[in-house]
């Protein structure tokens, strides 16, 4: 074997892609020959240096940027309408266009608090009067899916039952803190926002929760 | 869609900035997630879907590269201008290789960089990187080897350093034509 051949199959003998006679002929060549030798060294700390290169870190900003480009139907995907178009679950249709409509409310209610106008009482008012039309909106929703997924729960193995159990558990725990603190505070727009978070955090358990169930039995 | 970014954002995004530049890369990085987000219904399983990302990061970092007429060549004279690391035992370690690393990477034909990027630096096995490029795991082996070579050829200088072979001539071969021969011919 010459040189140039050798050097040809250093790096495939490095990397375990040569096998019987031509790996021994290769390896017996480089014990013998200070040029080949020296090639096969620089050939490791190339793939050594390469190999501790550090990755180029995306900028903090960049899921912000993905998420302000993607369509509406990509970033609010199937959730609702999946529920919406199995059959056992239609009758849902009412209790989900409450939640829908009171996020509205919220949202609207929430622009008009923000900032709020000392002087400007009237607003403030009907800001309040709006979040207590959105809660009831949400309260009525959340107890029509507590009933519709407690039914569904009967079905679900075990393992899913106590996860399911202790999540809502949690989630109730956080309701009722949130729902005293924004009643505590009526015109706090963070208190408000952080209890309709929790209302919206619990429906979207009964809705992955009833998708899944459905999705197993539809 | 937010848990599959987190998951495989970073691996993206370090692709296209080594493949089409850093300047690209973020730009790149949303375009790659944008189009797996709006056709993500079609897969299953995790490993699938990363291979399936990484795909279309390679995809799009090298169509960048092919459309874009002002392909960022790095002169002979930036290579130069970062000075060889002192001795090679310290080659590893030294940022000056690294730094040497990265402006031969950008000096290699597109495709070379993807393969060496996939399986050198990214550390991916060629099962993968064969996926990914829609090659044979023969090819992406063969172009990995041979990109070695020509990346070797511009390290050339650094990887020697002010070595010798411990017994002075620093030319010693088994037959008699051990002279240092040209990358290419790893």
């Amino acid at each position: 074997m010459n040189c140039r051949h050798c050097q040809a199959l250093l790096s495939p003998l490095r990397d375990g892609d040569l096998v019987g006679s031509e790996a021994a002929e290769v390896t017996s060549h480089v014990g013998s020959c200070a040029g080949c030798g020296r090639v096969r060294d620089e050939l490791d700390r190339m793939v050594a240096a390469a190999a501790s290169l550090a990755s180029p870190a995306p900028p903090d900003a960049l899921w912000a940027r993905i998420e302000a480009r993607l369509d509406p139907p990509v970033r609010r995907p199937s959730g609702l309408r999946a529920l919406l178009t199995m059959p056992r679950l239609r009758w849902l249709v009412p209790s989900l266009a409450a939640v829908s409509l009171a996020a509205v409310v919220a949202g609207l209610a929430a622009r008009a608090l923000r900032p709020p106008a000392p002087s400007d009482d009237v607003l403030l008012r009907d800001a309040q009067a709006q979040f207590g039309q959105a809660e009831e909106h949400y309260l009525q929703a959340i107890a029509d899916l507590r009933v519709i997924a407690a039914r569904e729960r009967d079905r679900w193995p075990e393992a899913r039952r106590a996860a399911y159990d202790q999540s809502l558990a949690a989630l109730d725990r956080t309701l009722l803190q949130h729902r005293d603190l924004a009643h505590a505070r009526p015109a706090d727009p963070d208190a408000q926002e952080q209890l309709f978070g929790s209302y919206r955090r619990e429906i979207a358990l009964f809705q992955e929760s009833l998708l899944r169930s459905a999705a197993v039995d539809p | 869609m937010h848990a599959v970014y987190q998951r495989y954002h970073r691996r993206v995004f370090a692709l296209t900035a080594r493949i089409a530049g850093a300047q690209e890369a973020e730009e790149l990085t949303q375009d790659v997630f944008l189009k797996a987000f709006r056709a993500l219904d079609k897969f299953r399983g995790d490993a699938l879907l990363g291979t399936w990302l990484y795909r279309l990061a390679v995809n799009a970092a090298l169509s960048h590269v092919s459309r874009s007429r002002d392909r960022r060549k790095v002169p002979e004279e930036v290579l130069e201008s970062v000075p060889a690391p002192p001795h090679p035992s310290a080659v590893d370690g030294d940022p000056r290789i690294r730094e040497r690393l990265e402006a031969a990477l950008r000096e290699l034909p597109a495709g070379y960089r993807a393969v060496i990027v996939l399986h050198d630096i990214e550390g991916l096995q060629h099962e993968e990187i064969a996926e990914i490029l829609g090659c044979r795991i023969g090819t992406s082996k063969s172009q990995l080897h041979k990109a070695r070579a020509k990346m070797r050829g511009l390290l050339g200088p650094a990887l020697a350093g002010e070595r010798s072979d411990g017994n002075g001539n620093g030319n010693g071969n088994g037959n008699g034509n051990g002279d240092r021969r040209g990358a290419s011919e790893l």
